[in-house]
């Protein structure tokens, strides 16, 4: 045992300038939780089941603890009592009380649970039922703060996404990352891609299909105000917008040319950056966003290439698969989706890869059915993704810290794109 | 504007202010924390205004009814998997549709071509797949003699299928350039 662990701390160390092989020196021991449900029955057991389910998902889904997911009724006694075999380090203590308004608060104390120790207390609300799992995620981002664990606030940050409803129509809606909670946005005709405007998820951009030519707008989130940026012929994609939100790569075709263009959003200039006869789109910034990396057919099927802006130069970033069609990238990494070939689990397989700009290690992320459109969190440790299951898609993330998936699956209609 | 949903108006209660500390369940004893809330992020969404967007609808009924017998007799142009060019066996379909748009009373309208995909593309690549169909068509209509002036592109990626079963047959089906004639 001893010998395998110093082969792999040196295999380890090898690449040790390299994240996708650094995280798998993370796997330490976890703390292992249990949670102790102390709410009386003025609230209905449903609303604490499913508040319960949301409070385990969240801990799963940080992947910094072990987690008992055993309901327990507290009767009294002492908490340590409930999880008799079990062994937890830590038990979250937990009650739930509504309001005639509707309004939820939730207590909770984080315990240690050998020395019986207060670790975290503190009481939540929320205005409505239906936002508990905001409720939820705050609760759990707090405690693992408390904790000193990694942070793990992308929780609380709002998914939004298109939905296929029909032929030619979709609804733009946002919710929490488990989409649990949705809420409709923008619904009538055909209005998909859109994209956060800025880190603080204060407006969006999406691209409106339903007019003479396809035409980005921005949202104003807290306003309802909306504004018409720009349209082209053929097809108008917000792509990336830049970390101060001053810039957006956008995929127009004034000349029925599908073509990478950055749009200087105080100036409303537009310069075009790629210049191909065939297909160059899904453009992200790289390099402190002196460049891009984009999907384009220019070897006769969809790659990955990056070009630094101002230039024509390309470079091939990708020398596997032959269909690689999406692409995201953070700081020097970048993940694809690539559309495999027949296989034993059938055609038309979609699986992500994680690479590094700086090496040719690849790292399979998915292995099975159709994983797409991959999205970076904005801290570069998780990944968003689309996983279809024949006609139902679902929200995918991938823990990249802890080499873990969790889907989400979407209860009607069919995710076209998301962001987060 | 008749395309987005004012999905609500109302800005949802504001959520900062304190809680009673009077629930037993959990001992929190005397703690003076200020109550957390959830709600922020909810409370700054409103719906969307619905600013008018002009319309484009023509009410001649006349060119009305020209455009709905166009529209019924021209065909729809068919592609192979991943490919954007014109095949073989589509080249008479094109030169019917041409000489369609090319009859005198039809001169006025515009044609915009709708390229479309299977759903086995992702994202913003179907979207220029689809484009591509549409540029393909185009070429080749300008090709037959119709004014380039009057075509107009549009992809729909995989946002618009004719059929939805999952098989080969259907998914030929899907891989498209449709036509749409404006006044």
């Amino acid at each position: 045992m001893k010998r395998f662990f110093l082969l792999f701390f040196l295999i380890a160390n090898l690449f040790a300038a390299d994240a996708t092989v650094e995280i798998i020196k993370r796997m330490e021991k976890l703390p292992t939780i249990g949670l102790l449900d102390s709410t009386n029955h003025s609230v209905d057991n449903d609303f604490k089941s499913r508040f319960f389910k949301m409070l385990v998902g969240d801990l799963k889904v940080s992947t910094h603890f072990n987690v008992i997911d055993s309901y327990y009724k507290d009767e009294g006694g002492s908490p340590n009592s409930y999880f008799f075999g079990q062994n937890p380090d830590l038990i979250l203590k937990y009650s739930l009380e509504e309001s005639f308004s509707s309004e939820i608060i939730a207590r909770v104390k984080l315990i240690q649970a050998n020395s019986g120790e207060t670790r975290f207390e503190k009481s939540y609300k929320v205005s409505q039922k239906e936002r508990y799992p905001f409720l939820a995620h705050r609760i759990i981002v707090e405690l693992n703060d408390s904790l000193g664990h990694p942070s793990i606030s992308w929780m609380e940050r709002f998914i939004i996404f298109s939905k296929y409803t029909n032929p030619k129509e979709s609804e733009i809606v946002i919710g929490d990352y488990t989409l649990t909670f949705t809420k409709t946005i923008i619904k009538g005709g055909l209005n998909i891609f859109p994209k956060w405007a800025d880190n603080e998820q204060e407006g969006f951009y999406y691209s409106d299909y339903n007019q003479r030519f396809p035409t980005i707008y921005y949202v104003n989130l807290s306003s309802g105000k909306k504004e018409k940026i720009i349209h082209s012929e053929g097809m108008m994609i917000v792509s990336d917008v830049s970390k101060d939100s001053k810039k957006l790569l956008l995929t127009m075709a004034p000349k029925d040319q599908p073509d990478v263009f950055l749009y200087d959003v105080s100036t409303r200039k537009v310069e075009q950056v790629t210049r191909y006869g065939g297909i160059d789109v899904g453009a992200t910034f790289v390099d402190d966003e002196s460049g891009i990396v984009f999907v384009s057919d220019r070897l006769g099927y969809p790659n990955i290439f990056t070009q630094k802006i101002g230039t024509q130069a390309v470079t091939q970033m990708v020398y596997h698969g032959k269909n690689n069609n999406s692409v995201t990238s953070y700081d020097r990494y970048m993940v694809y989706s690539s559309r495999e070939k027949a296989s034993e689990f059938g055609a038309g397989t979609f699986n992500l890869y994680l690479i590094s700009t700086k090496t040719d290690f690849i790292r399979q992320l998915t292995a099975t059915g159709k994983n797409l459109f991959p999205r970076f969190s904005n801290d570069g440790e998780s990944i968003l993704f689309i996983k279809e299951f024949g006609s139902q898609s679902a929200l995918g993330i991938i823990r990249l810290g802890a080499n873990k998936s969790y889907h989400f699956p979407l209860k009607a209609g069919h995710i076209q794109s998301i962001d987060w | 504007m008749k395309h987005l949903l004012i999905a609500s108006l109302t800005v949802m209660m504001l959520v900062f202010s304190g809680c009673s500390q009077k629930s037993p369940q959990v001992d929190t004893t005397t703690t003076t924390q200020t109550t957390s809330s959830a709600d922020s992020k909810m409370d700054s969404v409103s719906g969307v205004d619905s600013t008018a967007i002009d319309s484009t609808e023509s009410t001649a009924e006349k060119v009305a009814k020209l455009i709905a017998e166009i529209e019924k007799n021209a065909q729809n142009i068919y592609f192979d998997f991943d490919k954007y060019n014109i095949r073989e066996d589509m080249q008479q379909a094109l030169a019917a549709n041409a000489a369609l748009f090319k009859k005198a009373e039809a001169v006025n309208l515009s044609i915009k071509v709708e390229g479309n995909c299977d759903e086995w593309g992702t994202d913003e690549y179907n979207y220029a797949l689809g484009l591509k169909r549409a540029k393909s068509v185009k070429d080749a209509l300008i090709a037959e003699g119709v004014p380039s002036d009057r075509i107009m592109v549009v992809s729909y990626g995989e946002s618009n299928p004719v059929c939805s079963e999952s098989n080969k047959d259907c998914w030929a089906k899907n891989r498209r350039a449709e036509f749409k004639l404006l006044p």
